[in-house]
C-alpha cells in the first residue's frame, strides 16, 4: 500500500475538495424549500398573500413589520408574524445569502428569467444632435436611412459616404461636433458611445427599482446593453418597462385652422399622387372653403356623444383619401382603430412630408377608447407644435397615485405625479400662464396621454398624468420617468425569455436524465466488463462529481445545454476506460499475465486516450470561443468534462487495479 | 462474460465502394431535399419572433389563430409538444417593427379572447435580423476553425493522408445526420448547431482510436499490404467502437426521450450522429485514406 500512498492523498483530497466546492450548493437548494415553507407559514399567520411576500420581503423599501402592526391581527398574531419577518430577513436571509454566492449558479433558462440585448439607436442619435434641419437634410436622411438599417452597416462611416455623394458638407448640420467631416464623424462616434454609456446607467436605475433579484446589466461590445432579469413574472410588462425611451414632452396643439389646412393639403397631395398627377400644390394656396368638417371646438371634456360625421365628402374615398379615414367629433380628430395603419402610412409616406410643415407634427393617443352611443373604438389623432415646451429633463421626482379630488379624469383612478425641478416649475407656470385657453398636451415616447385645456396659469411645479390602464402602469411610468429619458430610443436585437414553470420543466427534465443516463450506462458496463465496469462506473462519477465542483469553483452558470453536456460526458467518459479495458483483454488473450496485460493496457491505451480526447476538446474549445450563451454553457461543461475525464479514467482507475493487484498474484482479472 | 467481435476479420477496405455508395446515396438526397425545401432555419438565424404560450385548459392552434386575427399577419400558429407533457402554443412571427407592442397585443388578445383559461408565457425568442447574421457568421467560423484545428492535429500526430481520412469521414457524419435532419424537419437552431459541432468533436474521436491503431500496426507489421493493415486495425478496435457507441447513444437515447422539447433537436442531431459516426469509423474513414494515401505512404516507405 506504501508506494500507493501518494495518489491515495490525491484522490482523497479531491474528494474533500469536491465536497466542500458542493456543499454551498446542496444548501442553498435546501434553505430554498425552507424559504417557500417559512413564507407560506407566515402568509398564513400575517394574511398577507405570499405572492407579495416573494416578491417584498427582503425589499428596504416595504415595511411589512409596520403593515403587520397596523393590521387588524390579534397581538400573538402580530408578535409571531413580526418574529417570523424579522428572522427572515436577518440570520436567514444571511446564511441564504451566503450559500447562493458560493453555489453553482442557475441560467435563466433553468431559473427562469428573462435576457434582452439592445441596441441604441444611432440613426436617432445623429437625428437628435443635427440643427438647422431643411429639405436637404430630409433628402440626405431619406437616402442615409435604408443602408444604416443594413446589418453591419456602420452608420457614421455611412454618413460621411453619402453625404459625400450628395455633396453635403456635415457642418452644415453638425456644425458644433467639428468643422471637417472628419471630426465630424468622430466626435459623433465619441458621441455614440456617450450615450451608450449613459443609457446603461439609466436602465441600471430602472432594473433596480424593478424589484427583480440580483439583475445583472453590462456592455456588449461598444453599442450594445445586455441585461439579465432572473425570475421575470410578466415578461411582456419587463420589456415595456426596460425598453421605453421615457421622453417626456409638454407641447401645445397646433391652432385648429392650421391644422385642418394641413389636413386638406394632404388630402390633396394623395389624391393628386394616387391619380397620377404629379403637379404639387403648396399648403399656402389652399383656402379652407372645402372643409366638411363639423365645427370643431378646443375641449376635450364634453362628452362625445354621436362620433360618426365623416371629416371628408361622403363621395368617398376616391376623393378624399385621408379624410374620408377621419371622424370629426365635437373636439379631437378621431380615426376608427381599423383605419389607423392606413392613416399612419399616409402621415409617413415620403413623398407626403412637403406637405407636413416642419413645426407641426402628428401624434397619436396613448389608448383607444370607446366612443359614442354605439361604443366604437377610435384612436384620438394630435397634431401638436413640433417644439416641446418643457421635457423630463427638468423632472425633479414622480410618484404612481390613486388620484383624488372631483375630477373624473382622476379621482379613483391610477394617476402618475411629477415634481418639476425649480427651473422646470418656472419654465410650467410661463408656459401655461401664457397660453391660457389653448390646450396642452403630455406627450410620452411620442403617445399623448392627455391634452387638457389650460384654465390657469399652474405655478405649484407638480403635474398629473392621467389616461393610465391600471396601477402597474403607472408604477412603470413613474421609475422610467425617475431614471430619466434615454438619449435615444433601443431596439431589442435580441430577447430569451424563459417562463418560471418551463424553467422548472428544465431543471426537472435535466435530474430525470441525469439519473436514467448514469443507471443505463453504469449497467451496460457492469454487464460487459463486470468487476472492471465496476471501477469504470467509479471513475465516470467521480468526473461528474469533480466537474459539478469546477462548476462550483469557477461560478460558472449552469444551462440547460449545459446539463445535456454533463450527461453527454457521462456517456463519453467511460470510452477512455473501454479502450484500456479492450487492450487489456487483448493482452491477456495474447497470454500475458494479469499484472503484465494491466500494465500494458494502459500504457498502450494512454497515447490513444491523449489524441482522440485532446480532438474532441479542440472542438470544445472553439464552441467556447465562438458560441454565445447557452452554447457557451454546453461547450463549458463537455470541454472541462473531458479535461477532468483523461485524470480519472487513467489516474483514478490504475489507482484502482493498482492497490487491488499489489501483493497479490492474480491468476485472472474480471475485465 | 460477453464479447463483441472476439476473432474479428471482416474484409472492410475490400467493400469500400458499397458503404461509400450507400452513404453518397443518403447525403444526396438530403441535399436536394434541402434544396427543394429550403433551409428550416430557426428563429436565431432567420430573426423574427417565437413566443411559446400555454394555457390552463388546452386549446388547439386553430382557435388561437381564429383569436389573434390580423395581430400576427405573415406569422405561423401550431402546436407544439405534447410528448407526455402538457402541449404548448407557438406563435411565431417573420419579423417584427416593435416586438414590444405585439408581444402586449398577443397577451391581451388571447386574454380577452379566452376568458377564465390562464395565459402563461412559457417562452420568447426574438432575434433582429443583425443578431441572426452574426450568429450564423459565428456558427460558419466555428465549424471552419474547428475543422482546420483538427486538420493540423492530425497532421502532427499522424499524417496528412490520415487527417483528410478523418476530415472526410467528419464531414460524412455531418451531412448524413443533415440529411436527417432534413427528412425529419427539424429546425436548423443554434443547439443543433452546438450538437453539429458536438458531432465534429465525437466522430474525429471515433475515427482517431483507428487511425492509432493503424500507426501502431504499420510499424508492427511492416510487410503486410497497407489494406490489410487497415482491415486488421479496424477488426481489433470494433469491439471499442462499439460499446463506446452503445454508451453514448444511450446517454443521447435518454436525453431525447426525457429531455424535453429544449434539447429534442439537439438529442436528434447526437442520437443520429453517433450512429453515423460508429458507421462512418468502420467503412468510410480508413477505407477513404486507403485510396487516397496507399502510392504517397508506399513513396514514403521506399525512401
Amino acid at each position: 500500500m506504501k508506494e500507493h500512498r501518494v495518489r491515495i492523498i490525491v484522490v482523497t483530497a479531491l474528494i474533500v475538495l469536491g465536497g466542500y466546492l458542493l456543499y454551498p450548493t446542496l444548501r442553498y437548494e435546501q434553505l430554498s424549500r425552507q424559504e417557500t415553507e417559512l413564507l407560506t407559514q407566515l402568509s398564513n399567520v400575517s394574511g398577507i398573500p405570499a405572492q407579495r411576500l416573494v416578491s417584498d420581503i427582503y425589499r428596504d423599501d416595504v415595511d411589512l413589520v409596520g403593515e403587520v402592526q397596523t393590521s387588524s391581527l390579534s397581538e400573538m398574531d402580530k408578535l409571531a408574524a413580526t418574529q417570523q419577518i424579522e428572522y427572515l430577513r436577518g440570520d436567514f436571509a444571511k446564511s441564504l445569502q451566503s450559500n447562493r454566492s458560493l453555489a453553482i449558479k442557475r441560467g435563466l433558462d433553468l431559473q427562469g428569467g428573462m435576457y434582452l440585448v439592445l441596441e441604441v439607436d444611432l440613426l436617432e442619435l445623429l437625428q437628435n444632435s443635427a440643427k438647422g434641419k431643411d429639405d436637404q437634410y430630409e433628402a440626405l436622411m431619406r437616402e442615409l436611412t435604408p443602408i444604416a438599417k443594413k446589418p453591419d452597416a456602420d452608420v457614421f462611416s455611412e454618413l460621411e459616404t453619402v453625404a459625400g455623394r450628395m455633396n453635403i458638407t456635415l457642418n452644415r448640420y453638425w456644425g458644433d461636433a467639428g468643422q471637417s467631416d472628419g471630426d465630424i464623424v468622430s466626435d459623433l462616434r465619441k458621441t455614440a458611445d456617450d450615450a451608450v454609456d449613459r443609457s446603461l446607467e439609466i436602465l441600471r436605475n430602472r432594473v433596480d427599482q424593478f424589484g427583480v433579484s440580483e439583475p445583472s446589466i453590462s456592455k456588449l461590445g461598444t453599442r450594445r446593453i445586455a441585461l439579465e432579469l432572473p425570475g421575470v413574472k410578466d415578461p411582456v410588462r419587463a420589456r415595456e418597462l426596460v425598453g421605453r425611451t421615457a421622453l417626456l414632452e409638454f407641447q401645445l396643439m397646433g391652432e385648429t385652422d392650421r391644422a385642418q389646412q394641413v389636413l386638406l393639403a394632404l388630402d390633396e397631395g394623395i389624391r393628386k399622387h394616387q391619380s397620377g398627377d404629379t403637379s404639387s400644390i403648396a399648403p399656402d394656396t389652399l383656402t379652407t372653403d372645402s372643409l366638411a368638417a363639423d365645427s370643431t371646438s378646443d375641449t376635450t371634456n364634453t362628452d362625445i356623444t354621436a362620433a360618426d360625421t365623416t371629416l371628408g365628402d361622403t363621395t368617398g374615398a376616391a376623393n378624399n383619401p385621408l379624410l374620408s379615414l377621419l371622424v370629426g367629433g365635437t373636439g379631437d380628430i378621431l380615426v376608427p382603430v381599423e383605419n389607423r395603419g392606413k392613416v399612419t402610412r399616409y402621415l409617413t409616406a415620403i413623398e407626403n412630408q412637403r406637405y407636413i410643415p416642419r413645426d407641426l407634427a402628428f401624434k397619436w393617443s396613448a389608448r383607444s377608447e370607446k366612443i359614442g352611443t354605439d361604443q366604437k373604438e377610435y384612436w384620438r389623432l394630435y397634431v401638436l407644435k413640433s417644439r416641446a415646451e418643457l421635457t423630463g429633463e427638468k423632472l425633479a421626482d414622480a410618484r404612481s397615485t390613486m388620484g383624488s379630488g372631483y375630477d373624473p379624469a382622476q379621482a379613483g383612478k391610477p394617476v402618475v405625479q411629477i415634481e418639476f425641478t425649480r427651473e422646470g416649475g418656472r419654465v410650467f407656470s410661463r408656459v401655461t400662464g401664457a397660453n391660457v385657453g389653448k390646450r396642452l398636451a403630455i406627450v410620452l415616447d411620442d403617445k399623448v396621454y392627455m391634452a387638457p385645456n389650460l384654465q390657469e396659469k399652474i405655478s405649484g411645479g407638480s403635474a398629473v398624468i392621467t389616461g393610465l390602464d391600471d396601477i402597474e402602469e403607472a408604477r412603470d411610468i413613474a421609475i422610467v420617468l425617475r431614471a430619466g429619458a434615454l438619449p435615444a430610443s433601443v431596439n431589442v436585437a435580441e430577447e430569451r425569455t424563459v417562463g418560471p414553470s418551463l424553467g422548472q420543466d428544465s431543471v426537472d427534465a435535466g435530474k430525470l436524465c441525469l439519473i436514467i443516463s448514469f443507471l443505463a450506462v453504469i449497467l451496460f458496463m457492469v454487464w460487459y466488463y463486470r468487476a472492471s465496469g465496476l471501477i469504470a462506473d467509479l471513475a465516470m462519477i467521480f468526473n461528474v462529481f469533480l466537474l459539478m465542483g469546477a462548476l462550483a469553483l469557477f461560478q460558472f452558470t449552469l444551462t440547460m445545454p449545459g446539463i445535456a453536456g454533463i450527461i453527454l460526458t457521462i456517456g463519453m467518459a467511460v470510452d477512455a476506460n473501454v479502450l484500456i479495458f479492450e487492450r487489456i483483454r487483448e493482452e491477456l488473450r495474447a497470454g500475458k499475465s494479469v499484472r503484465a496485460a494491466i500494465d500494458t493496457g494502459f500504457d498502450r491505451a494512454l497515447l490513444t486516450i491523449i489524441d482522440s480526447n485532446t480532438t474532441t476538446a479542440i472542438a470544445g474549445v472553439v464552441l467556447l470561443i465562438y458560441g454565445t450563451g447557452a452554447i457557451k454553457g454546453f461547450a463549458l461543461t463537455l470541454t472541462v468534462g473531458i479535461l477532468i475525464n483523461m485524470f480519472t479514467s487513467v489516474f483514478l482507475t490504475r489507482l484502482v487495479y493498482d492497490v487491488y493487484t499489489s501483493g497479490r498474484q492474480l491468476k485472472t482479472l474480471s475485465v | 462474460m460477453p464479447q463483441f467481435f472476439a476473432n474479428a476479420n471482416y474484409k472492410f477496405v475490400q467493400h469500400r465502394w458499397r458503404t461509400v455508395t450507400i452513404s453518397t446515396v443518403i447525403i444526396l438526397a438530403g441535399l436536394v431535399m434541402m434544396v427543394v425545401k429550403g433551409p428550416n432555419w430557426s428563429v436565431d438565424f432567420r430573426g423574427g419572433m417565437d413566443m411559446t404560450v400555454r394555457f390552463s385548459q388546452t386549446v388547439s392552434d386553430g382557435q388561437v389563430r381564429a383569436a389573434l386575427g390580423d395581430v400576427i399577419s405573415g406569422g405561423e400558429v401550431k402546436t407544439i409538444g405534447g410528448l407526455g407533457a402538457q402541449s404548448d402554443i407557438l406563435i411565431r412571427m417573420k419579423t417584427s417593427d416593435d416586438p414590444t407592442a405585439t408581444q402586449r397585443m398577443i397577451q391581451d388578445k388571447l386574454t380577452a379572447e379566452f376568458p377564465g383559461n390562464k395565459v402563461e408565457v412559457r417562452e420568447i425568442a426574438l432575434v433582429g435580423p443583425r443578431v441572426g447574421r452574426e450568429l450564423r457568421n459565428s456558427a460558419a467560423i466555428s465549424a471552419v476553425l474547428a475543422i482546420i484545428l483538427l486538420l493540423i492535429y492530425i497532421t502532427w500526430r499522424f499524417r496528412f493522408e490520415f487527417a483528410i481520412g478523418g476530415i472526410i469521414a467528419l464531414v460524412h457524419n455531418v451531412f448524413v445526420t443533415l440529411a436527417f435532419v432534413v427528412f425529419m424537419d427539424y429546425e436548423l437552431s443554434l443547439s443543433v448547431l452546438a450538437a453539429f459541432l458536438t458531432l465534429i468533436g465525437y466522430s474525429i474521436n471515433d475515427t482517431i482510436v483507428v487511425f492509432d491503431r493503424i500507426r501502431e500496426n504499420m510499424k508492427k507489421l511492416k510487410d503486410m499490404s497497407l489494406a490489410d493493415v487497415m482491415d486488421r486495425s479496424i477488426n481489433e478496435t470494433l469491439s471499442r467502437s462499439v460499446i463506446t457507441s452503445v454508451t453514448v447513444f444511450l446517454s443521447t437515447l435518454v436525453l431525447y426521450i426525457f429531455g424535453g422539447e429544449v434539447l429534442r433537436g439537439f438529442s436528434f442531431v447526437m442520437l443520429v450522429g453517433v450512429i453515423a459516426s460508429a458507421y462512418a469509423t468502420v467503412f468510410v474513414s480508413a477505407p477513404v485514406v486507403v485510396e487516397w494515401a496507399e502510392k504517397a505512404i508506399l513513396k514514403g516507405k521506399k525512401k
